[in-house]
């Protein structure tokens, strides 16, 4: 151990620490304390250096609980940055932050550490490509279909099913895609990350050779979940990304980095702000927000060596997207899937909004014409459906005219049609999940706006795969 | 959220959109009386007239074989569709559209051929989609004699010339200002109620000129005063509907006004809290 210092205040989860004047540590290494609150080995709570206050004081943030702490304890400065294992050794592993096992396995034993802050990969190096990854989602990869290698970001206010959707996304491509996952949880619960654990070590995939594997095996899970100090929860996603970008720049491999929910990076940022004297900015949140922001989604990109695709749930409070947190995350996004609650409210499961969901690559040039036009239309029908509605509130049905209230109709079916049952959501529907190939989604769309499905009742159409699935439901319907 | 901006937005429109339905309430009221008083006394002309017909004809006996009178077998027929020139009257012109055409499709399911005469601008555009449109009446969808007289030719003419086999009357019954039913009657040829009661008092008559020669004359009267009747019939329907759908309409938007304002005085207040907060730990910040 090199140089040592002193604790000179704790404020929380800010821990100040003086240093000699000639031995002061440098911005984001890594201090290491004893804290014999948390369990009893020695020098068992990191501290990083955020800022330097002068005379040898430097100010941290603690990964781990501060009570229990005093003031003249003995800190000491490890000379290096928070650094993660990164490598093979981390697959089938779930960790904290600091690479530590939380699958109460032995200590993660990797050939390299790497440092949790790195610089974003340079602009000459840096790649995009547009082939399309297919989801199985039908309303995802018809209007807001994601792209490899691509930045996704699933915006949506509470319990409108952002972790719901996120868990099916990792089922339907992590066992699709075959390559290995990465999987930060950002302050969120606790349970669901344990279920996420054994879902994955339940699902299976087939290696090239043929063998089965767990999907756990090709995944490396890193918490740092709500109840734990914003240390930790503003410093979990750049240790899973650490993991991730090894992946990417050694091993010259493709990626899919999920994390849940970057919200609370955010969040998390906010909590220290203020401790570290910064005034406020809009609504509370931090005045560094875009730098942090910035700083974390620029290392989220594809290069020339292997591709990182994110998927990353975002948390929108009080259903206010024009708050500076998700309005921040937006600009940094390939396609955004928003969920909404309206649609929520009326049973439709995925409650992804068909209207204000984007993405950069529904071109006709990149996906298709046919495909093109058939979002294009679906959108156009649902749009017109929602002018309608005023119009309805107000006058009643009966004013429509012939074509508007053939419009409205078959726009109700589109809005049911959206939805789709769900694997993880098996408890809460009794159906099972779906997955629906692209062909099958676009023949689909195209029959329904074609009118080829008039007859067919309303209810047919909701929470099923694909169009045959519906007129099925429909027979059944009939003959009860 | 939507921001302030876009409740006031859609609360203006809304007040806007109340107010024009308000107003064009009481406009309807003020026609619908008018009409229905019109409607009233067309009724007591029609059981009148209908009494004269059966009496004529039953005196005229076998000598009343004018070809207006005379059915054949049917295979092509038109049906004359009255109904508003506007629309923003609830279901008044859709529904009785739709009683037209489930009416045909059974008709045309027989081996009959249907065409349609339309009065009313709603009509013409509503038959133009059924198809087979062969006449429309638009410059002559105003409730007066005149335009019933030359409709009732033109459609007689049809008859006679044996373009059509029968020809229906379609319109809106007016029942009350609450109920208008959409109704469908045979026209031409012309059928005289039989038997006695219909006649009324079976008092002997002489005739001059003679029955014979008399229905003949009378009967395009008839006709003329049946096209008539639906007109007055539709135009007290369309009024009484209008008056009905406006009002609902006005509650409505009335309704949704209350409720995007409730909504409109929580974004307001959300963002004065918002701002209050931020005001204070900026100050507090700075101490």
């Amino acid at each position: 151990m090199s140089t040592q210092g002193k604790i000179k205040q704790i404020l929380g989860a800010v821990v100040d620490v003086q240093f000699p004047a000639d031995q002061v540590p440098k911005i984001f290494s890594c201090l290491r304390a004893t804290n014999s609150a948390i369990n009893d080995t020695a020098w068992n709570l990191a501290l990083e250096v955020n800022q330097h206050l002068g005379e040898g004081v430097v100010r941290t943030i603690a990964l781990d609980s501060t009570e229990g702490l005093s003031r003249g304890q003995a800190v000491t400065n490890t000379g290096v940055g928070l650094s993660v294992p990164v490598g093979s050794a981390v697959l089938g592993r779930a960790m904290n932050l600091l690479g530590e096992p939380i699958d109460k396995k032995p200590a993660v034993k990797s050939a390299q550490n790497w440092e949790i802050h790195r610089s974003a990969p340079e602009f000459k190096d840096q790649n995009t490509g547009t082939e399309v990854l297919c989801t199985g989602i039908k309303v995802i990869d018809l209007l807001a279909p994601y792209r490899k290698g691509g930045k996704i970001g699933l915006f949506g206010g509470a319990g409108v099913g952002k972790t719901v959707l996120i868990q099916e996304l990792i089922r339907n491509i992590a066992v699709e895609f075959g390559g290995v996952s990465v999987f930060a949880g950002v302050g969120e619960r606790t349970r669901e990350g344990t279920d996420l654990y054994h879902e994955m070590n339940e699902a299976t995939y087939k290696t090239p050779d043929g063998r089965e594997e767990t999907v756990l095996s090709k995944t490396a899970l890193v918490f740092g979940q709500m109840n734990e100090p914003p240390g930790a929860r503003a410093r979990v996603a750049l240790s899973a990304l650490t993991m991730a970008e090894y992946f990417r720049d050694e091993d010259k491999m493709d990626v899919l980095l999920f994390v849940d929910n970057i919200f609370r990076f955010t969040q998390a940022g906010a909590e220290v702000s203020a401790l570290l004297g910064r005034i406020p900015s809009a609504v509370g949140y931090q005045p560094t927000l875009a730098v942090e922001m910035g700083e974390l989604q620029e290392r989220i990109t594809s290069t020339k060596n292997g591709s990182i695709t994110s998927v990353q749930a975002v948390y929108v409070p009080a259903d206010d997207y024009t708050d500076p947190a998700p309005a921040t995350t937006f600009a940094h996004l390939d396609a955004t899937t928003e969920l909404s609650r309206a649609l929520a409210q009326l049973g439709i499961y995925p409650a992804v909004d068909p209207l204000t969901s984007t993405s950069t690559i529904l071109a006709p040039e990149i996906v298709g014409d046919e495909h093109y036009k058939t979002a294009t239309a679906v959108k156009q029908i649902l749009q017109k459906y929602k002018e309608l509605q005023d119009i309805i509130a107000i006058l009643g049905m009966d004013e429509l005219s012939e074509e508007d209230r053939l419009t409205v109709e078959r726009a109700r079916k589109i809005q049911k049609f959206l939805s789709q049952p769900f694997n993880v959501a098996e408890q809460f529907t009794g159906l099972k999940g779906k997955y629906v190939s692209l062909a099958d989604t676009i023949r689909s769309f195209v029959e329904i706006l074609a009118g080829k499905h008039d007859n067919l009742p309303e209810g047919a159409f909701y929470l099923v795969g694909s169009i045959e699935e519906a007129i099925e439901k429909a027979k059944k319907m009939e003959s009860k | 959220m939507p921001s302030l901006k876009e409740y006031n937005n859609k609360i203006g429109s809304m007040k806007n959109t109340a107010k024009v339905t308000k107003t064009m309430k009481m406009v309807a009221t003020s026609k619908f009386r008018r009409a229905q008083d019109a409607q009233k006394s067309s009724k007591l002309y029609a059981q009148s007239l209908d009494a004269l017909v059966s009496r004529v004809a039953a005196a005229a006996g076998t000598g009343a074989n004018h070809p207006l009178l005379k059915p054949r077998t049917v295979k092509k027929v038109l049906v004359l569709v009255v109904a508003a020139d506007k629309g923003l009257c609830g279901g008044f012109n859709n529904n009785l559209l739709k009683f037209v055409r489930n009416w045909s499709r059974q008709k045309t399911a027989s081996g009959v051929q249907v065409s349609y005469a339309a009065i009313g601008k709603r009509a013409v555009s509503g038959c133009r989609r059924l198809g087979n449109l062969a006449h429309s009446f638009e410059e002559l969808s105003h409730a007066g004699y005149a335009n019933a007289q030359k409709v009732a030719e033109t459609l007689a003419k049809d008859f006679l010339s044996g373009a059509y086999d029968e020809v229906y009357l379609a319109n809106n019954l007016f029942k009350s200002a609450l109920a208008q039913v959409p109704t469908l009657v045979p026209f031409i040829p012309v059928a005289p109620a039989t038997g006695s009661a219909a006649a009324g008092a079976t008092a002997d008559y002489e005739y001059e000129p003679e029955a014979g020669t008399l229905i003949g004359q009378l009967l395009p009267r008839v006709l003329a005063f049946n096209v008539f009747s639906a007109m007055l019939e539709n135009a007290a329907g369309e009024h009484a509907a209008r008056m009905t759908a406006m009002d609902n309409a006005t509650t409505n938007a009335n309704n949704l006004i209350k409720h995007y304002t409730k909504l409109r005085n929580r974004a307001r207040q959300a963002k004065i809290t918002t701002e209050l907060s931020e005001i204070v730990a900026g100050a507090e910040s700075l101490k």
